[in-house]
């Protein structure tokens, strides 16, 4: 039996906290600028047909009498996990109910709609509704949590709760000290700032721009469902857990926002075996990561990545090239500093840094999320 | 009959299988040059209509070559205008000039003319 950082134990005991609900912008699964027009709004009345429950996003269907002309249209919803945090479920509304709802179309003219409101008729009740609440966050801070040997607990302990990490206090990738406007997908209010972002190789910058230009609507974690890999899978709510497996020196990164997926980060002294050029026979999304302690920090090294994905939110390139330092401290019980310095010499300039903060969600395990083809 | 079907279910499976496989490029987020391109450069009556482009960059510079295990052209210099995305290859005596198309698709295109000497046609590459 091996020993984990444990997860279903209590954690410690809570003292001195205050509920503090901060309103917060949903991190949606894919931009809703990439396959929607914000200059194109729209209000449309009709009679539920189908309701499709299924990640990324949620869809009504719903059919829209004009004249006498009926047309079947998508409503485009956030995922069922924000619903369902948010008190939704898919009985929600049923075929046959009417709706009105007020969106935006699709770019591409199809008869699809991002459901900014969705009001049932009868009622007049708004239904679908998103307020994102982050976890509580203690009055005072709790100690960072250690195991017997005194080194640092990267998530529960034995007896503690459930619990992970998510809520990163940023969502895109910009180099330290850059002040740009952009929203939290990672799309630049103006696209002359793009240079300033990170150190961008000529060729970097012009693909970084065209994907900009086309409000990430290529991006393959959203069409084809390709892994959150580099630094992705830190930028998302759904979050990841650090799961200790003292016994064989090695941690298990649990990842919420992929399929499922999770990578072993190795601290038993082994050589680095991600070569530049990806290891040739399989270059991977999450890459091959060593660790090591420094004083309080975990220090991870981390390359071997192919090419396949985006490695953050808003389409910075990389290169299989790419070797990150990723910086791990646990400041106190709830809060988790990350920092990462971007080495490509395939696609930068320099070195760059980029760091955030995540928040310990205490009591939950992570979000069962698994991505489904969302071509259409 | 139940075999009759489970073979016919084979085949239409080994073909379905078979045909993804021919017509899918493989994901490239990357430097757009990299990889295997498959194409034509026309009327180029010393090597034939058909070409085949392995490229690769390596963080300053593109490499590559034409038609490997063939009529190998080692890539002597290549440039890409990111501004226009815009790219010259230089291979042996031949000059290629063209753009790239579909630029945020696995399977993008370069597209212009190559020329050699005085000889000169259409050069169509897409990207496998």
């Amino acid at each position: 039996m091996k020993k984990f950082g444990v997860l279903n134990h209590k954690f410690m005991h809570f003292t001195g906290w205050l509920l503090v609900l901060a309103a917060a912008n949903v991190s949606a699964h894919h931009p809703i600028e990439a396959k929607f027009d914000t200059a194109n709004a729209a209000t449309l009345t009709g009679v539920v047909t189908a309701v499709d429950w299924r990640n990324p996003h949620t869809h009504v269907f719903m059919n829209v009498t004009t004249g006498s002309v009926v047309e079947n249209w998508a409503i485009e919803l956030e995922s069922p996990i924000i619903l369902r945090l948010n008190g939704w479920s898919n009985s929600t509304v049923q075929p046959g109910d009417q709706l009105q709802v007020q969106g935006i179309q699709a770019r591409n003219g199809t008869r699809q709609i991002w459901g900014e409101t969705v009001t049932q008729m009868g009622t007049g009740r708004q239904v679908f509704t998103v307020t994102e609440s982050r976890p509580a966050v203690a009055l005072s801070p709790r100690p960072t949590p250690t195991w017997p040997d005194g080194t640092v607990a990267l998530g529960s302990i034995t007896g503690g709760t459930d619990g992970y990490w998510g809520f990163p206090s940023e969502t895109v990738l910009v180099e330290d000290g850059v002040n740009v406007d952009m929203n939290n997908d990672g799309i630049l209010t103006n696209l002359a700032d793009a240079s300033l972002v990170a150190p961008l190789q000529p060729w970097a910058l012009g693909l970084y721009k065209n994907r900009q230009q086309r409000k990430l609507q290529d991006d393959p974690m959203f069409i084809n469902c390709k892994a959150p890999g580099g630094v992705r899978q830190f930028q998302s709510n759904l979050g990841f857990q650090l799961l200790e497996d003292k016994e064989n020196t090695r941690i298990f990164e649990l990842i919420g926002s992929g399929n499922h997926n999770y990578k072993i980060i190795y601290m038993d002294g082994r050589e680095q075996t991600g070569l530049v050029g990806g290891d040739d026979d399989n270059p991977l999304y999450y890459g091959r990561s060593l660790a090591h302690w420094e004083d309080k920090t975990l220090v991870l090294n981390t390359k071997g990545f192919n090419e396949d994905f985006w490695f953050t939110n808003g389409g910075l390139p990389h290169s299989d090239q790419l070797e990150l330092e990723e910086r791990f401290t646990r400041t106190n019980a709830d809060t988790l500093q990350y920092q990462v310095t971007i080495n490509d010499a395939g696609a930068y300039t320099r070195a760059w840094t980029a760091s955030w903060n995540f928040q310990w969600v205490s009591g939950e395990d992570l979000p069962i999320h698994f991505c489904q083809n969302n071509r259409q | 009959m139940l075999q009759a079907i489970k073979k016919i279910v084979g085949v239409v499976l080994a073909v379905a299988f078979s045909v993804t496989l021919v017509s899918t490029a493989v994901a490239q987020e990357g430097h757009p040059v990299k990889g295997s391109w498959i194409g034509v450069w026309e009327g180029n009556a010393a090597l034939g209509d058909n070409v085949l482009l392995v490229l690769n960059w390596d963080g300053e510079k593109i490499s590559g070559v034409i038609n490997p295990g063939t009529d190998n052209l080692a890539v002597s210099s290549a440039t890409l205008n990111p501004d226009d995305w815009s790219i010259t290859i230089e291979a042996g005596t031949y000059k290629i000039a063209g753009k790239f198309e579909r630029l945020e698709l696995p399977n993008r295109a370069i597209v212009g003319t190559w020329s050699n000497g005085s000889n000169t046609g259409k050069f169509e590459i897409v990207r496998q």
